[in-house]
């Protein structure tokens, strides 16, 4: 069998088994979804037991027909252990982290055993993905972060779950797919971009400050020469501990605007990967910062769900409701 | 999907386990440097696990399997099939141990070790044997299991459990496919096995060679009665082979290329079936009681009445035959057999022939001398295990000064007084007695009740049978030869510590008894079940169809695989209530008829509460309930009183329902 | 285990002293009675104590009152987005005269303090408080102050997430040992207040109930409750819950567990009986494991306290 024949057999029968099933937020593995085939070292160990057998039949060796028999037998039994290593396992579809186009996304699934029985050596993966090994063994409930690399802007979905166990002995690979309701949000791809243009400020008086601001009060910090007089912290003073600064966070007086119209030079796609940075490099800075696309206005804020707030604007300007 | 595995340390400890099992017993019949190879590689790999080398270059691998390939070929020799292929699949496997990193070279070894623990049957089948291989089995498979145990949770135990988890329930369906199976006859030529120990009688007899059997207690062969009477210790006499040359020194076998005898010439009388098991002796003769008139395929019946292998015997064989027992053989041979039955080496023993000389002069008979023969041993002889050796004129010695010897002295020392009085004699060389087994019904040879006796040729009455150590210890023919030589020193000397020593305690010959019948039916329905396969299938089954065949695998295979699946795949019962629980949930029963149910997670003091509350008139007997329960769980007033007490006051509560 | 009459005596002398000190506190915290019990039983376990309400709803009342019942020295602390660690634990400052540094202890060296409105300070000083709380002992400048014996802390958290709060993370919440929230008072309760008004604070102080003897004699009593194995069974099988049940993103650590047992063990106590039963703990899986729960990111909508009650439907007390 090729190496291509197999894939596109593979290939073929995850489409049909795909269609048979909606995508689900939830499922329990039962056998109506649970595939079950040797593996290519499964084959070697039939191979190893004919050739066993075949010794017994030359040389009348009984004992040795018998060993052959146990191997079978094995390989049977080991057909129901791969099986009940995958029925009865739930996957819970748990959440999916935003991410960057281009970045690996996460997404976090729950996996709990139906019953008291302990599952092991299970790998899931995305279609195509690196796999990601767990067990339950003693405990009942897992969850497992997998990864998935973000195609492009908006929501997206990762594609087929591919939950296969080759436990006990590698003579069986047990597998199924599944096609969750999870998706992702993919923000656009960073484009980076010289300085802020003037103007986005609201008041457009200026550049922007860097890290200190002058509102916050964050605590003190020893007092070093050079430091604004304003700063030093009198009652402390007082109280005999000596000279020290108040320390203060920088405040949003200053609020910017990421406006649409800033780079008319560049393409949708561009802006907004012009946006997505700016949105990016200003949340370092804990500044504060609004953002206007056509019909939709984010009023200046600061803090990560702000950020998010944007970022889902951006990711999502253009494409419809979901 | 592939991704590179690294063995875990449980996994690799397991792999080098199994190599240990696997190769142990091979090692014992290979040349002397393969496990010590094997050895030097499990260290290398383990130094390499440790990190304090790495594993070697290619190179060097490459070398050292064709050191190891051309090593096996001129130690074991090319004729030497199996074994060869064993050497060098031991080595290529103690050589891959160097390589293993990866999932794949683990498979690879553990598929050989599979084949390997096979193949340890083709050299030995007993009863040890096979649980060992089995074990190895189970080892193999845990180590088969350990490579795909999760590295997450490497341990070292769990991949026993789940070998043995998998293996037991293995063994019924094991069971079945051996007994439906239909066996078919070897497809090519396969070299036997080569086993190089001779046992038994060979063909050439001085007057110390039978005593040297009684050293073993090894079985010889075993015989079951299919009909007939089992006859008498003392009719037990089965015939291997005839010597008739004697070169004055030792007495050697007859011939085979004789022509085979007449069946029909044997008088009428009653026939004995039996079976045969005859162990690996090297040797191609095989012993049938007296006079043997029919044997399956491939044996042959020679002249002289005794039976033939096509082969010297390495293999455990069976065989089926039919005896006429007899003690006289109506027969005459011709005349150059008689001059045959007559030859004497040109000189040696003077004072011997002297002695036949003077019997003939004084009573010619055939009668007459064989008697004064017997009456001479009868007198003055001593029957031992331990003779002085004779020295040049054997039986002028034994005959005039030592006049001590076992059976074999007095065999030859009889035929060649016959001989020198012109009767023609020859040397039957076999096994004398045999010990009945009860509890499976057969008899055991063993090694120590090897015989030698005389056949004499009478003008009228043809091959007449005479023992001349029947005279000189009647004993020896009518008990076992344990109870009679157990107090000479030579007896059992190569098995000093055989169970068949202690024989005179009854318990352990009881359990004796047992073991060996055990290890009889072992041979009988596993090691030969292929020549039992038909008739046992066709007593269970009728005429034999392939349906009928197919059902009888289908039918246990689905009963096994249907245990397995429930017991894999049990659902979470809810757990057994106790008997206090219990009657509370009785009790919320009744009560549930009138929507005073007890809820999930409801307390059972607060569930009182509920209910007294709407239903006063039971209220002091329900709050007694709850009361008494939450003494009994929580308070750990937990006695017998206590009990009694709530279950009254449950009672009481179900009356007032 | 049975106690003797006499020492049964002790015990409901204990109670009565119990029951002043909760009908004490309850004529200023009016209609709270079984908040007032969760917080003496959490000061009895040794524990400290989270009151999670809206402003005005009575926390500062109660916890000054415990204070009074319990005869503790009481320090109320009102934390504000500029207050420093030093506001709180002390400083060291440089005497000229005995020209070294002299510990200048914070309100933290209190029997009971009283911390308001916790959330509005930064995690800075959060942390610092906390700390304190966990190890009972301030370590300033290499120097370990131990605080006095007993230290009770009552921290107030205002629960709508307002600007400028910081709401403690979940790792810090399970320094306490219950959770509380007071809510609004009954009708009856309110009428009472509303009458009586303004008068309420001219009061005298509150008799003291219960001293420090009668608290070391209470915390012994309480760890001869009996906890039957079949009561274990029911909490291990409320736990196992937790850690299963997909509602909850994870379940209750072996500290929250334990925190539950010896709170059961208190409660039993404070009703008289030398055993826990099952009502006890139900009665405070909610303000012992619900700070320590976070619901599923999945079910939303759902208070930890819905959750919570839910899993005492499923989880049965029998078998």
């Amino acid at each position: 069998m090729s190496a291509g024949f197999y894939r596109r057999l593979v290939g073929f029968m995850r489409a049909w088994s795909l269609r048979r099933y909606r995508p689900v937020h939830s499922l329990t593995l039962t056998q109506s979804r649970i595939y079950i085939l040797p593996t290519r070292a499964g084959l070697w160990f039939l191979v190893t037991s004919l050739i066993i057998l075949l010794l017994g039949v030359n040389y009348e060796n009984n004992l040795v027909y018998g060993a052959s028999f146990l191997l079978l037998s094995l390989f049977v039994l080991s057909i129901l252990h791969t099986y009940s290593n995958l029925a009865g396992l739930s996957i819970t579809a748990l959440s999916a982290r935003p991410c960057l186009v281009g970045e690996q996304a996460e997404f976090e699934l729950l996996l709990r055993a139906g019953s008291r029985r302990d599952y092991e050596a299970i790998q899931l993966s995305w279609v195509d993905q690196a796999p990601v090994s767990c067990d339950l063994i003693g405990d009942s409930e897992r969850r497992v972060r997998l990864y998935a690399q973000a195609p492009a802007r908006g929501w997206w979905r990762p594609g087929a779950l591919l939950i296969e166990t080759l436990y006990p002995l590698g003579l069986l690979r047990a597998w199924t797919w599944l096609e969750t309701d999870l998706k992702a949000l993919a923000w656009p791809r960073p484009l980076p971009g010289d300085s802020l243009p003037a103007g986005s400020g609201s008041d457009g008086s200026g550049a922007l400050l860097d890290g200190r601001g002058s509102d916050d009060f964050l605590g003190l910090e020893a007092y070093q020469r050079g430091m604004s007089p304003r700063h030093i912290a009198w009652k402390q003073l007082a109280a005999g501990q000596g000279l020290h600064a108040k320390q203060f966070g920088d405040h949003a007086d200053r609020q910017l605007w990421l406006d649409w119209n800033l780079w008319p030079e560049l393409d949708v796609e561009s802006r907004l990967s012009r946006l997505c940075y700016w949105t990016l490099k200003l949340a370092r800075q804990r500044l504060e910062y609004g953002l206007r696309l056509p019909g939709i206005e984010i009023r200046p804020g600061r803090g990560e769900r702000h950020r998010h707030e944007v970022l889902r604007a951006l990711a999502l300007f253009g494409k419809g409701k979901d | 999907m592939k991704g590179v595995y690294q063995l875990t340390r449980p996994a690799l400890v397991w792999q080098l386990l199994m190599v240990v099992v696997v190769l142990l017993p091979h090692s014992l019949r290979l040349p002397w440097w393969l496990p010590v190879m094997t050895l030097g590689a499990i260290g290398w790999r383990l130094l390499v696990h440790l990190g304090r080398t790495s594993f070697p270059h290619w190179s060097v691998k490459f070398m050292m399997a064709i050191t190891a390939g051309i090593g096996a070929v001129v130690s074991i020799g090319r004729g030497n099939g199996p074994e060869l292929a064993v050497a060098l699949l031991v080595a290529g496997f103690a050589l891959k141990l160097l390589e293993i990193y990866k999932r794949r070279d683990a498979l690879v070894l553990v598929y050989v070790a599979y084949f390997l623990a096979a193949t340890e049957l083709l050299f030995g089948q007993t009863l040890l044997h096979a649980l060992y291989v089995l074990l190895a089995m189970i080892l193999i498979t845990a180590a088969l299991n350990a490579v795909y145990q999760s590295e997450h949770h490497p341990d070292f135990r769990r991949p026993l459990r789940a070998a043995v988890r998998l293996i037991l329930p293995a063994l019924p369906l094991m069971l079945v496919l051996f007994l439906i199976v239909p066996r078919i006859g070897p497809l090519w030529y396969a070299p036997m096995v080569q086993d190089e120990a001779v046992t038994g009688l060979s063909d050439t007899l001085s007057p110390g060679d039978v005593s040297r059997l009684t050293g073993s207690s090894a079985v010889a062969f075993r015989v079951e009665f299919s009909s007939g009477r089992v006859p008498p210790p003392s009719q037990r006499y089965w015939r291997g082979l005839t010597y008739d040359y004697f070169d004055g020194r030792r007495w050697q076998a007859e011939s085979d290329h004789l022509s085979p005898p007449a069946v029909g010439e044997l008088p009428s009388g009653p026939l004995l079936r039996y079976q045969m098991i005859i162990e690996p002796s090297g040797q191609p003769w095989v012993y049938a009681l007296d006079y043997p008139v029919s044997a399956n395929w491939p044996l042959r019946l020679a002249a002289n009445w005794t039976l033939r292998a096509p082969s010297r015997i390495r293999q455990r064989a069976d065989f089926a035959l039919v005896s006429r027992p007899l003690a006289e053989l109506p027969q005459q041979p011709g005349e150059s057999a008689r001059a045959r039955y007559l030859q004497l080496p040109a000189s040696g023993n003077p004072r011997a022939r002297e002695l036949a000389e003077r019997w003939r002069n004084e009573d010619p008979s055939v009668e007459a001398l064989v008697s004064r023969s017997l009456a001479l041993f009868n007198r003055e002889f001593v029957y031992t295990l331990s003779p002085p050796s004779l020295g040049e004129d054997s039986i002028d010695e034994f005959l005039f000064e030592t006049r001590r010897g076992f059976c074999g002295h007095y065999a030859g020392a009889m035929a060649f007084l016959l001989r020198a009085a012109g009767v023609p004699a020859r040397i039957v060389g076999g096994y004398q007695g045999g010990e009945w087994n009860p509890y499976e019904s057969y008899l055991l040879i063993r090694q120590y009740e090897a015989h030698a006796w005389v056949e004499v040729l009478y003008p009228d009455r043809g091959w007449v049978r005479v023992d001349p150590t029947a005279a000189v210890a009647p004993e020896r023919v009518e008990q076992t030869v344990d109870q009679l030589l157990a107090d000479e020193p030579g007896f059992l000397a190569d098995t000093p510590l055989s169970p068949v020593r202690f024989g005179r305690i009854g318990w352990i010959n009881e359990v004796r008894l047992r073991v060996e019948a055990v290890n009889y039916s072992w041979h009988r329905w596993v090691l030969s079940f292929h020549l039992r396969q038909d008739a046992l299938l066709q007593r269970w089954f009728g005429e034999l169809t392939l349906w009928k065949l197919a059902l009888a695998l289908a039918l246990p295979f689905c009963l096994v695989l249907g245990w397995v699946a429930l017991s894999l795949l049990r659902q979470r019962r809810p757990k057994t209530l106790d008997k206090v629980d219990s009657e509370l949930v009785r009790l919320s029963h009744r009560l549930g008829a009138r929507g005073l149910e007890r809820h999930s997670g409801e307390p059972v003091g607060r569930y009182a509460a509920r209910v007294a509350e709407a239903w006063p008139e039971l209220a002091p007997l329900i709050l007694a309930v709850g009361r008494r329960y939450d003494q009994l769980r929580y308070a750990g007033i937990d006695d017998s009183t206590a009990q009694r007490a709530y279950r009254e006051a449950v009672r009481a509560c179900l009356r007032r329902l | 285990m049975l106690a003797t009459p006499v020492e049964r005596q002790q015990g409901l002398a204990m109670q009565d002293k119990i029951e002043r000190a909760v009908s004490s506190v309850s004529t200023l915290v009016l209609g709270k009675d079984t908040q007032v019990r969760m917080a003496l039983t959490c000061l009895f376990a040794q524990g400290h104590l989270l009151i999670e309400d809206l402003p005005g709803m009575g926390k500062t009342t109660l916890a000054h009152a415990l204070a009074q019942v319990l005869g503790l020295s009481f320090q109320r602390v009102q934390f504000t987005s500029d207050m420093l660690p030093a506001d709180i634990i002390g400083v060291s400052i440089f005497d000229q005269q005995a020209s070294a540094f002299r510990f200048h202890p914070g309100p933290v060296f209190t029997q009971l303090l009283l911390a308001d409105e916790i959330n509005r300070t930064t995690p800075k000083t959060q942390s610092a408080l906390l700390e304190a709380m966990e190890e009972r002992q301030v370590t300033l400048d290499g120097v370990t102050h131990p605080l006095p014996e007993p230290f009770f802390v009552i921290a107030t958290q205002n629960p709508i997430t307002q600007f400028g709060t910081f709401p403690l993370p979940e790792s810090q919440l399970d320094r306490f040992l219950m959770r509380i929230e007071l809510g609004y008072p009954d009708p009856a309760a309110e009428r009472q207040l509303l009458s009586e008004g303004r008068y309420r604070r001219q009061r005298d102080p509150l008799p003291v109930c219960i001293d420090l003897d009668d608290l070391a004699a209470i915390r012994e009593a309480c760890r001869e409750v009996r906890v039957s194995d079949s009561l274990i069974d029911y909490l291990q099988r409320l736990v196992q819950y937790s850690r299963e049940a997909p509602e909850f993103a994870y379940g209750v650590s072996p500290r929250g567990s334990l925190a539950l047992l010896q709170c059961a063990r208190t409660w039993a106590y404070m009703q008289g009986r030398e055993y826990v039963v099952p009502e006890d703990v139900q009665a405070l899986l909610e303000p012992v494991i619900g700070h320590r729960l976070r619901a599923a990111e999945q079910v939303g909508g759902h208070s930890s306290e819905a959750l919570i009650r839910q899993m005492l439907e499923r989880v049965d007390v029998v078998g």
